[in-house]
């Protein structure tokens, strides 16, 4: 049996949500078609495995809608937000010149952290959310992601490889 | 089976054929296509077709065979269409349980505005216990005057008053004098208790009186008390009124009212629940309620179904027109299909195992009955079995986003019973993490409101080791409101 990755209750196969906490345990009505990439898609029901080898050195966010690429190098902690007038305080990075204002960035939006076991995403309490594979993540709860995972940024979806 | 070709489109008939239309679109094909009179290529190999169909669908038991057969999109009829969403492909034979979700939807297309409109057969019953006075009562009166004002010459309306005992203010009748009737509900004065029995009793017995399938049938039971003692004489009464085709509908004023219970009476019945917090709002409700009897296309319609080994429901809830948790019954009443709109209903099967052979396993077999007051012959009947293929387990991809949905109200709102059921039983723990995760699960849908509301209750159950009465009433009909829903929702 499987368990729920909020709440750790166990849930019978087949539960589209978990009974005991409510969230989301699958995909929903997720029919994006994905460039051809490597790394396979996690679903909530598998949670992704640590590393096999050693952390990577650089991240890679992909902005799908104009194929621009984004590199997180050099330290084990990005936090990701939108500049509002210039002010880009506390952001590693800034998502402004993808259009994050009208897509419902926050100013403080998520983080992005590579640990031993993995690379983990944290929301950072954004207005707009913030959805691993088309499943709306808890707030200030931290996330383990696979490479290849598809991210909404509030409607700023973006791609994660490493 | 073939989806396209059955022995009814055959015919040209409608599913829901009576034999006297069979009959008659035999003898013109037949007439057509004879080989005495037809030279034509082909026409005796479709004559020989058609008069295979006539064979069997002429037959009465032979049709009921064939038709157990036949696919829900086979069945359908202009008039009335069944779709289901599932959510899995096929099951595994053998492993762990597996849960699968249906969505069923029964729509009526073309609405009853545009035939003739069948009699409403309606009883109030009201509550005028002392607690009732002022706004309330007020308001009850006029909507009870504007019914009789509004009434066709085929309807019956009847009104019934009670506090410790029942009065019938204006009894059921073709010849409804509407002057006296006014003056009599204008007299009215609220004093005493509530006695919801009596009440009721009154009322299923001036229902009673013009009972027919061609009617939509219902008592309206309007309370903001609550009833002592007497709740189980009340079910029994629930009972007989489904036996005989009675909905009762119930809707609660203000906070005192025990909504465990006029839910479940009204569920029983087919009916549904309302929660009218302000008196103010009561007008409102009562015409909607209203509105909606005379425009019912199928009233009473009920689901009669048989598991196979090994699968039992869990849960059914009605997504529309309104939410609410049905009765998990052998035969489960799901209520009434709204003209020119949707019945549609949600049900979670368990299923801890296949034993049958084959290909297609029937996770249970079954069917839809309901009354379409506007035909001349009412009763109607629908074949649903519940069928998956058996390949191994495969979650439908993409699921549609409306089952999705449907799931996820229903999650809610399972979570809130749970809350309840743990706070009264003194679980306060479990009962306020429940109420937390509820609170952040109505966060992120931006239903901001009704998460301040829980957040209050769980400081309530802190504080008095209990809920309130206001907060589990309005937790439990928030989580069933339709609006703020994502558009493609029901």
């Amino acid at each position: 049996m499987e368990s729920c990755p909020t709440c750790r209750q166990k849930y019978t196969l087949g539960a589209l949500f978990c009974l005991e906490c409510g969230t989301q345990l699958v995909k929903a009505g997720y029919d994006d078609t994905l460039p051809a990439i490597t790394g396979t898609q996690s679903s909530y029901a598998e949670p992704p495995l640590a590393f096999e080898k050693s952390p990577p050195e650089s991240i890679s966010l992909l902005v799908l809608e104009s194929k621009q690429e984004i590199i997180l190098t050099g330290s084990s902690t990005y936090s990701l937000g939108r500049s509002s007038e210039g002010q880009a305080e506390g952001l590693d990075i800034d998502l402004a010149p993808f259009s994050a204002y009208e897509k419902g960035v926050s100013r403080k939006h998520a983080q992005i952290t590579i640990q031993e076991d993995g690379v983990h995403i944290t929301d950072a309490n954004s207005s707009n959310g913030t959805q691993i594979n088309g499943i709306k993540i808890v707030p200030e709860r931290s996330y383990r992601l696979n490479s290849g995972d598809v991210l909404y940024f509030g409607q700023l979806k973006v791609q994660i490889l490493f | 089976m073939d989806k396209e070709e059955n022995f009814y489109t055959r015919l040209g008939l409608p599913f829901n054929a009576t034999p006297e239309e069979i009959r008659r679109a035999f003898r013109e094909a037949a007439l057509r296509l004879h080989p005495d009179t037809n030279v034509e290529v082909g026409a005796t190999e479709l004559f020989l077709g058609v008069k295979e169909a006539y064979n069997v669908l002429s037959d009465a038991s032979l049709r009921s065979e064939y038709d157990s057969k036949l696919s829900p999109e086979a069945t359908s009829d202009p008039e009335l269409t069944t779709s289901t969403l599932y959510s899995v492909t096929s099951l595994q034979r053998i492993g762990n349980p597996q849960l699968v979700y249906l969505l069923l939807d029964l729509e009526n297309k073309i609405g009853v505005e545009s035939k003739r409109p069948h009699p409403i057969n309606l009883c109030l019953v009201i509550d005028t216990s002392s607690s009732m006075q002022g706004q309330a009562m007020d308001t009850l009166k006029a909507g009870a005057i504007e019914l009789i004002r509004q009434a066709r010459p085929h309807d019956t309306i009847s009104v019934v008053c009670f506090n410790d005992w029942a009065q019938v203010l204006v009894p059921a009748s073709r010849h409804l004098d509407p002057s006296q009737a006014e003056t009599r509900i204008q007299m009215l004065q609220p004093g005493g208790g509530t006695e919801i029995f009596q009440g009721l009793e009154a009322g299923f017995n001036e229902t009673r009186r013009y009972l027919s399938p061609n009617n939509a049938n219902h008592i309206i039971l309007i309370t903001d008390g609550r009833t002592y003692g007497d709740e189980a004489a009340c079910y029994y009464l629930a009972n007989q009124a489904v036996s005989e085709g009675i909905v009762i509908d119930a809707i609660g004023i203000g906070n005192k009212w025990n909504d465990v219970f006029l839910d479940n009476l009204a569920v029983m019945t087919g009916g549904s629940c309302m929660y009218v917090i302000h008196p103010q709002d009561l007008h409102h409700f009562l015409s909607s309620k209203l509105a909606g009897v005379s425009k019912n296309y199928a009233e009473r319609v009920a689901y009669h179904f048989n598991p196979s080994q090994g699968v039992s429901l869990s849960y059914a809830m009605r997504m529309h027109p309104d939410i609410a948790p049905l009765e998990n019954q052998p035969v489960i009443q799901l209520g009434s299909i709204p003209g020119g709109s949707r019945l549609t209903v949600l049900f979670e099967f368990l299923n801890q195992g296949i034993i049958s052979e084959g290909d297609v396993f029937t996770l249970a077999s079954g069917k839809l009955s309901m009354d379409i007051p506007s035909k001349i012959i009412p009763k109607h009947s629908i074949p649903l079995n519940i069928t998956r293929a058996i390949g191994g387990y495969h979650m439908m991809d993409p699921l549609p986003s409306r089952l999705v949905e449907a799931v996820a109200r229903m999650t809610v709102y399972r979570m809130q019973e749970r809350a309840r059921k743990d706070a009264a039983s003194g679980r306060l723990d479990a009962a306020q993490r429940t109420l937390q995760y509820i609170a952040m699960n109505l966060m992120s849908k931006g239903n901001r409101e009704l998460a301040q509301t829980v957040m209050k209750e769980i400081a309530t159950l802190e504080e008095k080791q209990d809920l309130s009465e206001e907060g589990k009433k309005q937790i439990k009909f928030g989580t069933r409101v339709l609006t703020n829903l994502h558009s493609g929702l029901p």
